[in-house]
């Protein structure tokens, strides 16, 4: 009761001095919130920006032949082609980690001929802006537009209506040929029954940086049409928010089959690359779905090593303003040595003095760490949207941690300069010495 | 003379007497300065660091004959080193593709340098070793699609059969990557031109810490001056590893600036109260004589040998850090900057002058008489 007194007391008396410390602790704990906050979310913000290395995760028929394909030119006979069900694509918003599909688009690849060139072109028929409807009702909006965002596009994206007859064509070959957004451009494929011809008009021109800039893109429908293949596809792209890869991974990948019920479960509940493919698999008949190892290795590696750069400084700055806070503390308590000596003189035990003090502390770290969240929560809402323009993740187990930091440290800056101050004779401290 | 030797020993006298405070004061600024200065060191150093690792992704820039139906002369490969920017190759090689029968079905045999391979595609999940060595024709590495298919383990020996000519080989190491690579055979180039009795090659793969417009510079100069070669550089990657960077600096950035601002706040908040505790001290000195300058010049040239000292063992602990964050994230060393040397000396010397000046007026207009009697 009396402790009450003495403590409720101690704050309203000397409110400014008390307010000092709270905000100082709640600077130091803010800081170690916002580090908190910041190496807890940065892994899926730098692989977020990391998705236009493409599509990491590949869909292809299942085949009894191995393909047999030169530096991106399929040599395989026509007959031994096998294809999926563009009907089957939307299954992938099914599966375990459905929320972690960021987007995937259908592929028919087939050459076609244009006059005046002598080789045949690669002719993709894929999706550009594509709204699907999922079967719970809600809609999902995907395409090329989305999954290659760093192709630059001269002119707009094809119209995607069953009527459009438009395309668009990679710059190398748009410019060796002389062809503008607007241009019309007939295209000649063959198919297993025969050649079809068919004029187009180009809608726009892509800058993609790589191969692609030498193909021509139309809308999947058509070139279903001109192959006669309705509702088939060749292969599809999909763009998955990924885990790096670790040593359960790895041994997955070799054979998810050999690993023991706990592992296994451990593995499929994980984002990994190889655990959303095995999915995939699962759920499209006849499917073969393989993580690209150029995207997510160099994915992992990056994701890695700036998690662990965060992970370091984080350790740094909470140990330095663990030691702001604990220095500010020392000297906090070094000035009362008058108001210790005098509560012992009228007849304090040592504990009693010392519960005093670190009550007085823990309350002062507590509310330093709340407020110090509190500061954190906004630092982080501001570093997540000038950094990377999107809102960081704030995960409420960091409170706990952050509250029981800012009161262990308080407590412990508060300590030793308490200790050699109980040590003192009364007498000696209150005569001035 | 006697007067500036007293200065001095009252200055150490005071330091040595209160090393218990001044120790913490001190140790809060070397961090303070330390986890900064290691900052600024790893901020400068990060793109460079950064680029090696982006390099995962494999080549970034592909050399084609100029012509589809054309070859790439071997002869011309040396000439295309000198086009890049010094030692920004990380790995390169010529690929050549034929397809050659096993088991009598086709499959895609690649010929490259296999000690190039893996600075090319460091990508690659290999089972089994890789072929270190480009004269090695005994040895060939297999695609896992291929594994699986023909039941092949490390150690068979496979049957290659071009045209007509044979070649028995030992399989090194299986390769895994989820793309093209699964359905080939890779050997070295050698062992192709010994079974097509033809030397010449479809692609080089050049991987480069080259980017942007280094890269299409390289890819243009190569085109010019090198006949009968088409240079193709792969941009889809710069972008958002520019992108990405700039972040994660900025990120470097904010935190150096909050630490810089918590430093700031303890370390005066400490010195204002240490100096407000000896106003007895100070009152004590006026009595006896002290002018208000002599005092204030003790404590000032006292909290600037504080803040020295912190920011020499800082900056030592600035190295430190910034080595170990080197040496742990990046496994290599990161460049110390001399530039963070005055700016730390002035920052914690400027903090100091902050801490002193604040709380001086109050100390200085004590009145001995008062605060000697205890009041």
């Amino acid at each position: 009761m009396f402790l009450k007194i003495i403590l409720y007391k101690s704050f309203i008396r000397n409110t400014k001095e008390k307010l000092l410390v709270i905000l100082i602790v709640a600077f130091g704990a803010s800081l170690a919130a916002v580090m908190l906050n910041v190496a807890l979310d940065v892994g899926d913000k730098v692989n977020q920006e990391l998705k236009s290395y493409g599509a990491n995760i590949q869909i292809l028929p299942k085949m009894d032949t191995l393909p047999v394909e030169m530096d991106g030119v399929e040599l395989s006979p026509l007959g031994e082609q096998a294809y999926l069900k563009e009907e089957d694509l939307l299954k992938l918003k099914k599966i375990f980690w459905a929320n972690n599909i960021l987007g995937f688009s259908p592929y028919l690849e087939t050459t076609a001929r244009i006059a005046q060139v002598k080789d045949p072109v690669p002719l993709v028929g894929t999706w550009f802006n594509k709204d699907l409807t999922l079967s719970d009702g809600s809609s999902f909006h995907t395409g090329m537009a989305e999954l290659k965002t760093w192709w630059k596009l001269t002119g707009k994206w094809p119209n995607e209506s069953d009527s459009s007859l438009e395309i668009v064509v990679g710059t190398h070959l748009a410019n060796s040929q002389h062809i503008k957004p607007g241009d019309p451009l007939t295209l000649q494929v063959d198919s297993a029954n025969g050649t079809g011809a068919q004029t187009f008009t180009v809608s726009g021109v892509i800058d993609a940086g790589g191969p692609e800039d030498d193909g021509i893109y139309a809308p999947l429908a058509i070139v279903q049409n001109m192959m006669n293949l309705s509702g088939k596809i060749s292969k599809a792209e999909v763009s998955a928010l990924t885990v790096p890869e670790n040593e359960l991974a790895e041994r997955a990948a070799a054979d998810p089959s050999s690993l023991r019920e706990r592992d296994f479960d451990q593995w499929y509940c994980t984002a990994f690359a190889g655990a959303i493919s095995y999915q995939i698999e699962e759920s499209i008949l006849g499917s073969v779905a393989k993580p690209m190892r150029q995207i997510t290795q160099s994915e992992g590696v990056i994701v890695n090593k700036i998690q662990f750069l965060m992970l370091i400084i984080s350790i740094a700055s909470v140990i330095s303003s663990a030691l702001g806070i604990t220095s500010l503390m020392n000297s906090k308590v070094m000035t009362r040595i008058k108001e210790i000596a005098l509560m012992k003189a009228i007849g304090a035990t040592d504990q009693a003095v010392a519960f005093l003090f670190i009550s007085e502390a823990m309350i002062s770290g507590m509310l330093g760490g709340l407020l110090g969240y509190g500061i954190g929560y906004g630092l982080t809402l501001v570093i997540g949207k000038s950094v990377f323009g999107t809102v960081l993740t704030v995960k409420l187990i960091g409170l706990p941690f952050i509250l029981l930091l800012s009161v262990f440290i308080t407590v412990l800056g508060s300590y030793p300069a308490l200790r050699n101050i109980i040590k003192l004779e009364p007498v000696r401290a209150l005569s001035g010495r | 003379m006697k007067k500036m030797a007293m200065f001095w020993l009252i200055v150490a006298r005071s330091l040595y007497f209160r090393k218990l405070r001044s120790l913490v004061v001190i140790l809060a600024i070397v961090l303070g300065t330390g986890v900064v200065g290691g900052l600024v060191n790893v901020y400068y150093d990060m793109s460079q660091k950064m680029a090696r690792e982006f390099r995962t992704y494999g080549a970034n820039l592909l050399i084609y004959p100029a012509g589809k139906q054309e070859k790439i002369e071997l002869a011309t490969i040396d000439q295309i080193p000198s086009h890049l920017p010094k030692e920004s190759i990380v790995g390169l090689s010529p690929n050549r593709y034929e397809v050659v029968a096993l088991e009598g079905k086709p499959v895609v045999l690649v010929g490259a340098w296999m000690d190039q391979m893996i600075k090319v595609s460091p990508y690659w999940k290999v089972e089994g070793e890789w072929i270190h060595d480009r004269e090695n024709v005994e040895e060939i590495m297999v695609g896992g699609a291929v594994a699986k298919k023909y039941d092949v383990k490390i150690n068979t020996v496979l049957h290659l059969d071009d045209k007509g000519k044979q070649v028995a080989a030992k399989v090194k190491g299986i390769v895994s990557t989820g793309g093209a690579e699964d359905n080939q055979i890779f050997a070295n180039m050698k062992m192709l031109e010994g079974l097509a009795g033809t030397k010449h090659a479809d692609v080089v793969l050049i991987n480069t810490l080259a980017k942007g417009s280094e890269l299409e510079q390289a890819a243009q100069s190569i085109q010019q001056d090198v006949s009968k070669l088409s240079a193709k550089p792969l941009k889809q990657m710069v972008n958002s590893e520019e992108k990405l960077l700039e972040k994660i600096r900025r990120l470097i950035y904010f935190v150096a600036i909050t630490i810089f601002i918590t430093t700031v706040l303890t370390v005066s908040s400490t010195m204002v109260s240490t100096i407000m505790e000896r106003r007895k001290e100070v009152g004590l000195k006026k009595a006896i004589g002290a002018t208000d300058q002599g005092v204030m010049a003790e404590l000032l040239v006292e909290g600037g040998m504080i803040a020295m000292q912190g920011s020499v063992m800082g900056m030592l602990f600035a190295y430190c850090l910034s080595q170990l964050i080197g040496h742990i994230v990046f496994q290599s060393e990161i460049a110390f900057r001399a530039v963070i040397i005055p700016w730390t000396l002035l920052g914690s010397l400027l903090v100091m002058a902050v801490a002193f000046f604040l709380p001086m007026r109050r100390v200085m207009e004590v009145e001995p008489a008062i605060v000697l009697k205890g009041e």
